[in-house]
């Protein structure tokens, strides 16, 4: 170990056992770390590595089809604090074709940008989403069930729970407050940055 | 007394600042925060963290942890630059795609230099010694 790497004399200020850092094993160190996440990136990007996400993201999604096994929603908070009503959905398995997803994001010298992700397909399992507003063109359910906690016949105790054993659905937006899945494996991301707002409306998917 | 004490505690900060890889100490801290921030301010409630959630906290904690290291015990820079550079790399997978890319290039970058970084002997050492 090492202890005192500064030396101080009286008649000198100061005198250090300083450090350089060498530019060549920099570049011999940097190299093969981008070179593996390129191949980390590419491989997700192609489906062959899944990637882990949580988080809140202010996004917009479109899907033109969605399917979706062992799902159960309910109403809860979120945010902060439990400030935004939500429906917490949680998806054992979902699979997601042709959507585009979009963030924009107002900066205070660009003024707004807006990501667009289009992916062509997407698969996530244990999928929880908490969302304030969603709509579709038309849903499918099958196996569905709808329960309220009750202690008597005219007084319920808890939020009500809608489930459903398979859900398949077209043209939905949503407006997801926070996410979390225990892994998403997409194919075909192309990702596109625009200035001003807007974004990708039902039609414009893929 | 203030102005005769700053430029010695400035040079006693520049002197500690050269003595270690500080550069890669603070990115890879940087790093760990920004891989905790990222998951953090998305979780809403701990029951949603998930995988990736727990990821970033663990993963968070041990740049910190490699950052601190390589500033407090520069000898071992090249152990906590490699574990960094590895970490760095699970984090693409685990946590959130690396912070969104910014806290993988923070810890990559990070753990690079701790690697790069080659101490130079003083030369009045040897008067010293002797």
């Amino acid at each position: 170990m090492i202890v005192g790497l500064i030396v101080i004399d009286d008649d000198v200020p100061m005198r250090t056992y300083g450090g350089r850092t060498s530019r060549r094993r920099f570049a011999l160190a940097l190299t093969p770390l981008l070179v593996g996440a390129s191949v980390l990136l590419a491989g997700s990007a192609a489906g062959a590595v899944s990637v882990a996400f949580a988080g809140e993201v202010p996004v917009t999604v479109h899907a033109a089809r969605i399917s979706g096994s062992g799902v159960s929603a309910s109403p809860a908070a979120s945010g902060r604090g439990g400030l935004l009503p939500a429906l917490a959905t949680r998806v054992e398995q979902a699979t997601v074709e042709d959507a585009c997803v979009t963030s924009t994001a107002r900066l205070p010298v660009v003024g707004a940008v807006t990501a667009v992700v289009r992916i062509e397909r997407a698969s996530a399992t244990g999928l929880t989403v908490e969302a304030g507003k969603a709509t579709a063109g038309s849903v499918k359910l099958s196996g569905a069930e709808f329960s309220t906690p009750r202690m008597s016949l005219d007084r319920p105790t808890g939020l009500f729970t809608v489930g459903a054993r398979k859900v398949s659905g077209r043209d939905v937006v949503t407006q997801p407050h926070a996410f979390t899945a225990g892994t998403i494996t997409s194919r075909g991301v192309a990702v596109e940055m625009r200035r001003g707002e807007g974004g990708c409306g039902p039609g414009t998917t893929r | 007394m203030t102005t005769a004490m700053r430029p010695e505690w400035r040079s006693g900060w520049r002197g500690w600042r050269r003595g270690r890889p500080f550069a890669a100490g603070l990115l890879l801290g940087l790093g760990g925060l920004e891989l905790i921030c990222v998951s953090w301010v998305g979780l809403g409630f701990l029951r949603f963290t998930g995988t990736a959630g727990a990821a970033s906290w663990g993963l968070g904690a041990l740049f910190v942890v490699a950052g601190v290291t390589t500033w407090r015990n520069p000898a071992l820079r090249y152990f906590s630059g490699v574990l960094a550079a590895v970490l760095s790399l699970v984090s693409l997978v685990a946590a959130n795609l690396g912070g969104l890319l910014l806290g993988f290039l923070l810890t990559a970058v990070g753990s690079a230099l701790a690697l790069a970084w080659v101490p130079q002997q003083a030369p009045s050492t040897r008067e010293e010694e002797a």
